[in-house]
């Protein structure tokens, strides 16, 4: 029996009295592909050893990663940014936003199952960790498994600051509806359930929603509530970018490049649109930025960062 | 017509690599193979780094293909055509576009990426028939970037032919009619040309 993870067909064929073979030779964890397979089946005599495919001898030394990013324009991006200039310990969930653990954002220390990052973040508190925790959960994941963490860490009065992502809709999976949405999963009309009434009803008493493109107001109020005793939450709504009425307003921003003197501040935001020009600033000799504009949405992000003011805003208002 | 042929597509989130999968897959049936399709990395959206399988034979019974048993690689970046080199079977065909899209990691001055010398060295080790192929060079000067993964598949099938990995059943018709056939009608001419350029481009070299 020839079956990934747990011995189940296996168990049940053996159950029905017939003589079964599987996990006795094939492994209990991973994906089974045709070389796991085939090396396992030679292992246990299956097959010839004649049957091992050899490999090609290659030196490639170690490559530089690729992992996937948050999209250019993701409105989760300024969040990530500001909790990693603030460098406390974040404890994420199950979405996009997990993305937000990568370099150079690299702002998510713990995550578990849906639903983990307030219970892990109340679990420190109770501890006793020295430092304010923050849990950062997505609009859906809170409908589906946020609301009885949340709870619970009101009840204990744990002092942790939980940020839900709304970008009203359920992203990673490919934007189905969800309970904020006002739409169900058929695309029928349906009730809004509102998140910061929600919240309040579970007792928290500071909520704020803001809006997820003001990267000093979020880090302004983020850093009020990290002096609280008692738990907050703060809402940061934003539509994810890749909705079909959010790409109408994409309008890609430029660097003037006369006035950028290659600092990587931006660099650092890890927006995929932000390259590194071809050309040098003088004094300083490093690159610098260049946005592509067949990828920027004109989020703004890197305009707001940018200490020389060489990222203009956008000019004209799509609505 | 061979027993298997199997084809790596490598790429980087957004470049198309599934899309350029599913026209190789329904050129395998319209050829007369049967053949099958497996995406390997989910994450196609975001740009990470992206795999798909293709099998053609005249029975397929699974679309993964195991490491040193890829007979063809189409890779649409040079760093990830690197990436999947140790996949390959000593002397496969590989068509490597020559195209560089740094990593988040290299524009952050984290990691270094490979220079050509290193990705020529390394592939020459594995085979002699590798190529390369400015894909968007060639789609440039036909004045559309979009095409240049069908200048890669037109450079692909010169490829097939000149080292008689497919015979008479994989005709250029063959491939043009799968691709035409996913382009709206006022792009069918331009997608013809790229198609055409990208077989010139191998051709011209052997
Ligand atoms: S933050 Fe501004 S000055 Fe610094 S590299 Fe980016 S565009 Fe240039
Ligand atoms: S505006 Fe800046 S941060 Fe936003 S998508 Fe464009 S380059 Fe990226």
């Amino acid at each position: 029996m020839v079956e990934e993870l747990d011995p189940f067909l296996e168990e049940a064929v053996r159950l029905m009295g017939i003589p079964c073979e599987g996990k006795s030779i094939f492994p209990i964890l991973g994906e089974l592909d045709p070389c796991v397979v085939r090396e396992s089946a030679i292992q246990a005599g299956l097959l010839p050893e004649s049957a091992r495919v050899p490999r090609p001898e290659v030196e490639t030394g170690s490559l530089p990663s690729r992992p996937p990013v948050l999209c250019p324009g993701c409105p989760h991006r300024p969040t990530f940014y500001i909790l990693n200039k603030l460098k406390v310990p974040v404890n994420g969930d199950i979405g996009c936003y997990t993305l937000g653990l990568l370099p150079p954002l690299s702002a998510i220390h713990t995550c578990g199952c849906m639903g983990a990052s307030i219970g892990v973040a109340h679990g420190a508190a109770q501890a006793g960790s020295p430092e304010r925790h923050v849990a950062v959960i997505g609009d859906s994941t809170f409908f589906h498994s946020g609301i009885p963490p949340l709870i619970n860490a009101v009840y204990n009065k744990a002092p942790i600051v939980t940020i839900i992502l709304d970008n009203r809709i359920t992203g990673m999976t490919g934007h189905q509806e969800n309970p904020g949405t006002g739409h169900t999963l058929l695309g029928k009309e349906s009730v809004i359930v509102e998140l910061e009434p929600l919240v309040r009803a579970c007792g928290v008493k500071h909520v704020t929603t803001i809006l997820g493109t003001k990267v000093d107001l979020i880090e302004k109020t983020l850093k009020e509530y990290l002096k609280l005793d008692e738990p907050a939450v703060l809402i940061v709504v934003e539509p994810c970018v890749l909705l079909p009425e959010e790409r109408k307003k994409w309008v890609p921003l430029e660097v003037l490049a006369d006035k950028c003197n290659g600092c990587t501040i931006c660099f650092r935001i890890g927006c995929p649109a932000i390259l590194k020009s071809e050309e040098l600033d003088e004094k300083y000799q490093r690159p610098k930025a260049l946005i592509d504009p067949a990828m920027c949405t004109g989020c703004e992000v890197c305009a707001q960062v940018c200490p020389r003011d060489a990222i203009p805003f956008r000019t004209v208002e799509v609505e | 017509m061979r027993e298997t042929i199997n084809f790596l597509l490598a790429g980087v989130g957004g470049q198309g690599t599934i899309l350029a999968s599913d026209v190789l897959v329904n050129v395998g049936l319209a050829a007369g193979y049967q053949a099958k399709q497996a995406e390997v990395h989910g994450m196609s959206q975001r740009g990470g780094s992206v795999t798909s399988f293709v099998r053609w034979g005249k029975t397929v019974h699974s679309p993964l293909v195991g490491a040193g048993e890829v007979d063809v690689l189409l890779s649409f970046e040079k760093l990830e055509a690197l990436r999947v080199l140790s996949q390959l079977r000593t002397g496969a065909v590989a068509l490597i576009n020559n195209q560089a899209i740094e990593p988040l990691t290299v524009i952050s001055g984290d990691a270094a990426y490979p220079s050509d010398e290193q990705i020529k060295t390394a592939f020459a080790a594995v085979t002699p028939r590798a190529e390369f192929v400015d894909g968007e060079a060639i789609a440039k000067s036909l004045g559309n970037l979009r095409v240049a993964n069908v200048v890669l598949l037109g450079a692909l099938s010169a490829l097939l032919e000149r080292d008689q990995v497919a015979g008479p059943e994989l005709a250029a018709e063959v491939w043009l009619k799968v691709i035409t056939e996913r382009v709206p009608a006022k792009h069918v001419e331009l997608n013809r040309q790229a198609f055409q350029a990208g077989r010139e481009a191998v051709t011209q070299k052997a």
